[in-house]
């Protein structure tokens, strides 16, 4: 099939290039289309002269009729078969076309599991396939960021909307309240690391006050970014039980597959692609400027307080915010070769983005190289190979608390910010008083407390196939993936938390070297009509990252930055390797009989995290498996018959265990830490190591029913799943008689139940216009049914980032739980009053205020098409889900949200006052009268203000991306040469929110991706929302 | 294909074998999973002064070696109050179960297996120390149910048993220390112990100083003994010029090995609330307590170079101010009155000399970023003597002791010679003169000269003094034997500790008793081990005023 479409592109592409007096008038052909697989005829195929954009479509008997002359390309489409090209010829007058069924729909071929080709007819789990195409027309620089409703079941939470900012995505919900929940990403079969740096692996756990980072502060990327969108060929995402329980431990939150683009054989291409973007930012949270600093109504403007008088009439008010933001430029250019001849293929791409972000400095620069090039050494010998380096810089801005955005906000209006420096380049105070007396201007923080992240890395591999006998193929891989990224965070020493110290600089190298070896050989043998597949292989991790990190105090030159610049006592260095290995021998057996298909996996996997160096024996290996059955009715002839409108049915069922081994190595053995104290040496660290820890094993359930109706129009594939996740490992908060603060231990039950549909139509087909329409449905639940060794609670501290609200597991609770502190109410629910202050008062426990899963989110995905015209949007909604609203309740404090406007109404608060009745028959009602505006304890006393009044349950409905592209004509290229395509694109992201949100961004993550468990999704503090942009790009073809 | 079969199978079969040792890699490279044990000791000395210094903030106001300063200050400490759901007073606890802890569980084995005692010994008096540290502390404890793999929850023991298993610990350890030491060819504990420098026969006077304290705190009981008391008083500590205090040194070099209460690491205060010298310490000091004079010849000497004077020095004792419990100073709020009393950093200040910069020139006393921090001293030891000798009716030998302890403690302020890792020397400028010491050992009556003087008081009083800013745990204990200011000295009529005043009101939760003990730990045990407290009846709000056993009768 390949050889002929090769054989008729070469006739075409000479037939374009001969002189055009040698062609012929244009004539009628007429012609019919007809499946290929069974030979009937279709109906309502489109048929379109590449040359003129005209349309056809063929009639109930296949039968077209189209103007053409020789050498015009005709172009066959229709849903769920492949396009089909042809050249008309000389000769061609009434031709007959045969229409293949199309791949990566709802049947052909799809990779899986460890690179292996399988018909999707037989797989027992739902497979998502998202295209290269798709994803680089977001024109997103983190690809994981345009898998946003487009994969049921998929959640993506950016960190910030600034360049850089690091992703995160769980498939399904979180299985491990404590451990890592991020998939395994796969390049071309070989592993690619998606670490996102872990602040704990710093020297310096604090800035020179004391505030710990906690992933706070900082965002470092999540390195699966560094994946270049364009290089993407396609997308396949394992959530399904079989394909988790082939990758273990690394793919049991799923396994993201991507395949780049592989060269084709034919004349070269030479593909040329720029993209222009313009982004600004325009969600933000609202302050209040009626009233200006004090306290209790009384002018103060030496406080960082909005509670005193208002301000008088015809104040000038500065726009700082806007004053402050910039037009975001990006700016994309890809480059691609691909050719090839004798079955040897190859592509070389490059490709430089830049992205300046809407806060000055903050900027992403990316340059990739990558080459594929792959060839047949003999009848049974095939190589493949590909090589990447992708070097980037992140110039970053600090996120969270005292970040600049939160700077912004409660900057004076009445100020004007850009006054931050005196003439002699010096820190200004607003207040003219020391450096320490008020936070930073976010002017002087972003431009004098720079950070950087630059990392450069190189993937590679090369893959054997050999065909032993037609029955017997084996392949073997050896994968390399390595980087170094290294980095800084800078307090100048006039800053807020730089003077203290006199300057204070943190740095980091750190290194990865991934190595990865493959082999597994596929035997394929007939008995009958009984089809056999066996897969066996192993698989060998060898991962090692190395950190050194260092920092420093006291500079001698103010504006310079690097340790040498540091006083010499104040440098500390430290140094963090983490060497791990695992082993994975798997076996996949599959089982098809007409209709009947059955799929049998078991792996048995080996992890060195396991291991311990004090107890011999313990066993480094475990086992896990899987059986999944399917079937496919509309193969039984006589079901065919009965129901001819249902064109396809499949039913699914799989059951399948994971096991997943601790997040971390040296768990198991003593963790003595390097101690900075007076006279140095090793004492036993935070975190105790378990020498009984076993795997956390996942056991699956997974329904799905597929079909296909309206003549393969409409398509659903339904899911139901149900995994439970046994013994927990987690580093938990215990009591400190364990002789560790955290200690790691094994235990405890979640549960995530769900269901995923997908719906794939073309709603309208005519001759010029195609709507093609995909509609994803997702809706998990997560609940822990027990907690590890029955402990009270278990919660992540990195998450406590804002007043008492914290990540917190506990038996019953959801597994996107918030608690914090709300308010105490007496037995009958009434609120209880303090009859001191007439005030509210807070539980001081943490109580269960939230759950930051979505009721159910959908992403509906259009497109339009019109003569060369293409309309491609994404809409993302989500329902529910709880956000803590920590800018609102961090304005609120300080009198600056809209929220403390009326604080000049006297108020009685309703409630019963806490005077030892409250929960007797005749409470005493509360008749306090307060004015907030003499009392300002009122909003600022955190016994008085309750986390839980600042959730809100959010609803968002937002364009993800739109673009809209149109496809230059061939004949007018040609009166242009060279080109053999080319294109136009006008496209958009984020360009509008509808959302009961009353912040900026809800999809924000409080913390960096490096965080476990659920992490700092869902909680909104000191975060840039997402910008909107709009760009415009062109794509040549050579 | 049966042959491929069989290569198949082979090749598993090596595959499989050589698999487990290809995964044994779990071993972290960048820091050792089984160090010498003489690598964790340094730790684990460093690791005392952190739990002590930074409970002493609290503890130091229940037994009013200083209190809050500000104005008006109602502070929960100095009303013997606790902040509930707080890990405030929750260091001790840290440190004896975290900090040292299992740390010292690895020393103790590790050397035992290698046959070195002497290191094992001093591991074990650490752990003993640490556990007389905590049971005076919180009653009873957790002690034989700790450190297991896969257990969150656990089981305390009654004091009166942790008191046994202290007193056998630091048998254990003396037999430890008295053993001949075996050339092993391993690190010795020299290399590991800033403070005695390996020396066993030191450890082994520590180890005694423990049981000392062991045996003394039980004076109430009918079971005393004073002379097990003496004996190991004399087996104790046993130089007067101090050779033999255990005192931990500083390296300030930065934030993390410099000394808690130096000005670098600013904690002698509390939300901007400077902590002054109690008048309790001051009344003391200046004559006025024991002579009822505060003219110049009644002062005791020491007193320019533990505390520090204010601007007001016309007040009549040389400008020393100090503050009563739950009182503050009144003049506080004013930033320029004469009549402030200075902090504890020294004469004449107010605020924080030097924050940013290491300097050996800023602080006083103890409390400097570069001077050490005593753990048990000659002096406190000579004090623990006398009063077992007193009791015992030996007032002659009582009278040696008490003069000893005086004296050591002023040798204890006057040194300057071999103090460890060369930290600064505590005396202010000048030391101690002979004619000072001779008009307070034997002129001025301060110190009494003549056994038939001689009175508990005396010796309660000078141990006070000598244990004031860093034997707070030991006071304590002293001051609750004596039930505060409850118990009369029949010799004065007068309470042993006379001039040491309550404050107006205890913290609501008291029901107006002072405090007995500290809650265990909150983000350990209140949190994590609720099961366990309620049956130590440890969840009642005046469970830190319930008496403990050791001072019971």
């Amino acid at each position: 099939m390949r050889k002929i479409l090769q054989l008729v592109l070469t006739v075409s592409l000479m037939l374009v290039l001969l002189p055009s007096s040698l062609q012929a008038q244009e004539r009628t052909i007429n012609g019919n289309v007809l499946s290929d697989d069974d030979g009937l005829p279709l109906e309502g195929v489109t048929v379109t002269n590449l040359r003129t954009q005209k349309r056809t479509t063929t009639t109930s008997v296949g039968f077209f009729s189209v103007a053409a002359q020789n050498g015009d390309k005709l172009e066959f489409s229709f849903i769920g078969y492949n396009k089909y090209e042809m050249v008309i010829g000389e000769k061609d007058i009434t031709i007959s076309i045969p229409l293949a069924v199309a791949k990566g729909n709802l049947e052909g071929v799809v990779v899986t599991a460890y690179g292996v080709k399988r018909d999707r007819r037989q797989l027992p789990y739902s497979i998502i396939e998202v295209s290269g195409e798709d994803i680089a027309q977001t024109r997103r620089d983190n690809f994981l960021n345009s898998l946003a409703g487009r994969v049921p079941g998929a959640t993506v939470t950016s960190t910030s909307g600034l360049p850089g900012a690091s992703s995160t995505i769980i498939l399904r919900g979180a299985t491990s309240i404590g451990g890592n929940n991020q998939p395994l990403f796969v390049v071309d079969g070989i592993p690619y690391d998606n670490q996102a740096l872990n602040q704990e692996n710093l020297i310096a756990s604090s800035n020179p006050s004391g505030v710990g980072f906690a992933n706070r502060n900082s965002d470092y990327g999540n390195r699966a970014m560094d994946i270049n969108p364009d290089d993407i060929e396609n997308v396949v995402i394992l959530k399904g039980p079989e394909a988790t329980a082939l990758y273990g431990s690394q793919g049991a939150a799923g396994v993201i597959l991507v395949t780049t683009k592989k060269g084709k054989a034919g004349k070269g291409t030479v593909t040329y692609d720029n993209n222009f973007g313009f982004s600004k930012v325009y969600r933000f949270p609202e302050v209040q400027t009626t009233y200006g600093r004090g306290t209790n109504g009384i002018k103060d403007n030496n406080v960082s307080t909005f509670f005193g008088e208002k301000y008088p009439e015809g104040t000038t008010f500065y726009d700082n915010i806007d004053n402050f933001f910039r037009t975001g430029f990006q700016q994309q250019h890809s480059l691609s070769f691909d050719g090839g001849s004798g079955g040897t293929t190859f592509r070389l791409s490059g490709s430089y983005l830049n992205n300046e972000g809407v806060i000055p400095v903050s900027a992403f620069e990316r340059i990739t190289f990558k080459i594929n090039a792959s060839t047949k050494i003999s009848n049974k010998l095939g190589v493949t190979t590909s090589a990447s380096y992708v070097n980037s810089t992140t110039d970053k801005i600090s996120k969270g608390a005292n970040s600049p955005l939160l700077a912004l906000l409660y900057f004076p209006r009445d100020y004007d910010m850009r006054n931050y420096l005196l003439s002699n380049g010096s820190r200004k105070t607003y207040r003219g008083g020391g450096y320490t007396t008020e936070p930073d201007n976010p002017y002087w923080d972003i431009n004098k407390n720079q950070g950087e992240d630059k990392t450069n890395r190189l993937t590679g591999n090369v893959s054997l196939n050999y065909a032993f006998a037609k029955w017997l193929s084996v392949t073997g891989r050896v994968g390399y993936d390595g980087y170094s990224q290294t980095g800084d965070f800078v307090t100048h020493p006039q800053s807020f938390y730089g003077a203290a110290t006199g300057g204070f600089l943190s740095g980091y190298t750190q290194l990865t070297n991934n190595i990865n070896y493959q082999a597994n050989a596929t035997i394929k043998k007939s008995f009958g009509k009984i089809n056999n597949t066996l897969l066996v292989g192993f698989n060998i991790d060898d991962y090692k990252t190395n950190i050194d990190s260092y920092r420093g105090e006291q500079f001698f030159e103010l504006n310079f930055k690097s340790i040498n610049n540091t006083k010499p006592e104040t440098r500390d260095a430290k140094n963090t390797f983490i060497h791990s290995r695992n082993v994975r021998m798997f076996s996949n057996y599959n089982m098809n009989y007409k209709f009947l298909n059955l799929s049998l996996g078991f792996t048995r996997e080996g992890d060195s995290k396991l291991t311990s160096k004090f107890y011999p024996d313990k066993s480094p290996w475990f086992n896990y498996g899987s059986v999944g059955v399917n079937m496919i009715p509309t193969d039984i002839a006589e079901v065919k018959k009965a129901m001819p409108w249902l064109n396809y049915m499949k039913l699914r069922f799989n059951y399948a265990t994971t096991g997943k081994s601790v997040y971390t190595a040296y768990a198991i053995d003593f963790a003595f830490v390097s101690q900075i104290t007076t006279g140095g040496g090793y004492s036993l660290g935070v975190t105790g190591g378990n020498q009984n820890l076993k795997p956390e094993i996942t056991r699956q359930r997974d329904l799905g029913i597929e079909f296909k109706v309206l003549k393969n129009r409409l398509g659903v594939d339904f899911t139901y799943y149900s995994l439970k996740s046994r013994d927990q490992i987690l580093a938990a908060r215990t009591s400190y008689l364990t002789g560790y603060i955290l200690k790691f231990i094994n235990g405890g039950l979640v549960q995530n139940r769900g269901i995923e549909l997908q719906l794939t139509g073309t709603p309208i087909q005519s001759k010029k216009f195609t709507w093609d329409l995909t509609v994803n449905f997702d809706r998990n639940v997560g609940e822990i049914l027990e907690m590890p060794k029955d402990l009270p609670f278990y919660y992540d501290s990195d998450t406590w980032l804002y007043g008492n609200a914290r990540s917190q597991a506990f038996k019953g609770a959801f597994t996107g739980n918030l608690a914090g502190y709300n308010f105490q109410k007496n037995d009958n629910g009434q609120l209880l009053i303090d009859p001191a202050t007439g005030y509210p008062i807070t539980n001081s426990t943490f109580q269960n205020i939230a759950d930051r899963q979505p009721d159910f989110k959908i992403g509906i995905i259009n497109s339009f098409s019109y003569a060369g015209f293409n309309l491609n949007f994404n809409l993302d909604i989500r329902k529910g889900g709880d956000v803590f609203n920590a800018n609102e309740m961090y304005l609120y404090t300080l009198g600056l949200s809209k929220k403390t406007l009326d604080r000049e109404t006297p108020r009685v608060i309703q409630g019963v006052l806490r005077d030892g009745l409250e929960n007797t028959a005749t409470p005493t009602l509360n008749n306090i009268a307060l004015t907030p505006y003499y009392t300002q304890a009122y909003y600022t006393t955190t016994a008085n203000v309750s986390e839980a009044d600042f959730i809100e349950s959010v609803d968002w409905l937002r364009l993800r991306d739109i673009s809209l592209s149109y496809k230059l004509p061939t004949n007018m290229l040609k009166r242009i040469g060279v080109l053999k395509g080319a294109t136009v694109t006008v496209s958009a992201q984020d360009l509008f929110m509808i959302t009961n949100y009353s912040g900026a961004d809800p999809n924000v993550n409080g913390l960096n991706a490096s965080s476990r468990g659920l992490g700092g999704a869902g909680i909104d503090f000191g975060a840039i929302s997402s910008p909107r942009r709009i760009n415009f790009g062109f794509r040549f073809q050579f | 294909m049966k042959k491929n079969i069989l290569i198949l199978l082979i090749f598993s079969g090596i595959f499989l074998g050589g698999c487990k040792k290809y995964l044994d890699i779990n071993t972290d490279e960048d820091t050792p999973q089984n160090p010498d044990p003489t690598s964790v000791f340094p730790t684990q000395l460093s690791a005392i002064p952190r739990g002590t210094q930074y409970d002493s903030r609290y503890i130091a106001r229940y037994i009013q070696n200083w209190l809050t300063g500000g104005n008006n200050n109602q502070s929960t400490y100095d009303l013997h109050g606790y902040a509930a759901g707080s890990d405030a007073m929750g260091d001790i606890w840290r440190q004896t179960y975290y900090g040292l802890g299992k740390n010292l569980e690895y020393i103790i084995t590790e050397s035992e297996k290698t046959a070195r005692w002497d290191i094992a010994g001093a591991g074990i008096a650490l752990k003993a120390f640490m556990f007389q540290t905590a049971t005076d502390y919180h009653g009873p404890i957790a002690f034989y149910d700790l450190y297991k793999d896969d257990q969150v929850f656990y089981k305390y023991t009654d004091q009166d048993t942790v008191y046994r298993a202290v007193d056998s610990l630091c048998r254990k350890a003396i037999d430890y220390l008295s053993r001949p030491l075996e050339t092993t060819g391993l690190p010795p504990l020299s290399r590991g112990d800033f403070v005695y420098n390996g020396d066993p026969v030191k450890w082994r006077k520590f180890s005694y100083g423990i049981l000392a304290l062991n045996w003394s705190h039980l004076s109430n009981k009918a079971t005393y003994n004073a002379d097990s008391v003496i004996k190991y008083c004399d087996n104790a500590l046993s130089d007067i010029n101090g050779q033999d205090d255990f005192l931990i040194p500083f390296s300030a070099s930065k934030n993390d090995d410099a000394n808690f209460y130096g000005t670098y690491r600013n904690n002698l205060v509390e939300s901007s609330v400077t902590w002054k010298a109690s008048n309790f310490i001051v009344k003391l000091l200046d004559g006025t307590t024991f002579l009822g004079s505060t003219a110049g010849y009644a002062r005791d000497p020491r007193l320019r170079h533990m505390l520090s004077a204010s601007q007001d020095t016309l007040n009549g004792n040389g400008g020393y101010r100090g503050v009563n419990p739950g009182q503050g100073d009144p003049n506080s709020a004013s930033t320029t009155s004469k009549l402030r009393v200075a902090s504890l950093w020294g004469d004449s200040v107010y605020s924080n000399p030097s924050s940013s910069n290491f300097t050996q020139s800023a602080g006083k006393f103890l409390f400097r970023d570069k001077v050490v921090h005593p753990i048990m001293t000659y002096s406190e030891i000579q004090f623990i003597k006398a009063e077992a000798l007193f009791r015992k009716n030996d007032k002659a030998n009582a009278l040696i002791a008490y003069r000893n302890g005086v004296m050591g403690h002023i040798n204890f302020i006057n040194r300057d010679a071999a103090i460890p890792l060369g930290n600064t020397a505590l005396y202010n400028t000048t030391k101690i003169s002979a004619a000072e010491i001779n008009n307070l050992m034997n002129v001025n009556g301060t110190i009494k000269t003549t056994a038939a003087a001689l009175t508990i008081s005396d010796i309660m009083l000078q141990k006070y003094i000598a244990l004031w800013g860093w034997g707070f745990f030991e006071t304590w204990c002293d001051l609750r034997r004596f039930h505060y200011n409850v118990d009369i000295d029949p010799a004065t009529t007068l309470p042993v500790y006379r001039n040491f005043a309550f404050p107006t009101s205890f913290f609501s939760s008291n029901f107006g008793k002072p405090a007995q003990r500290v809650r265990p730990r909150f983000n350990s045990e209140y949190v994590w081990n609720i099961p366990e407290l309620q049956r130590f009846g440890a969840l009642a709000a005046d469970y830190h005023t319930k008496p403990m056993w050791f001072t019971e009768p």
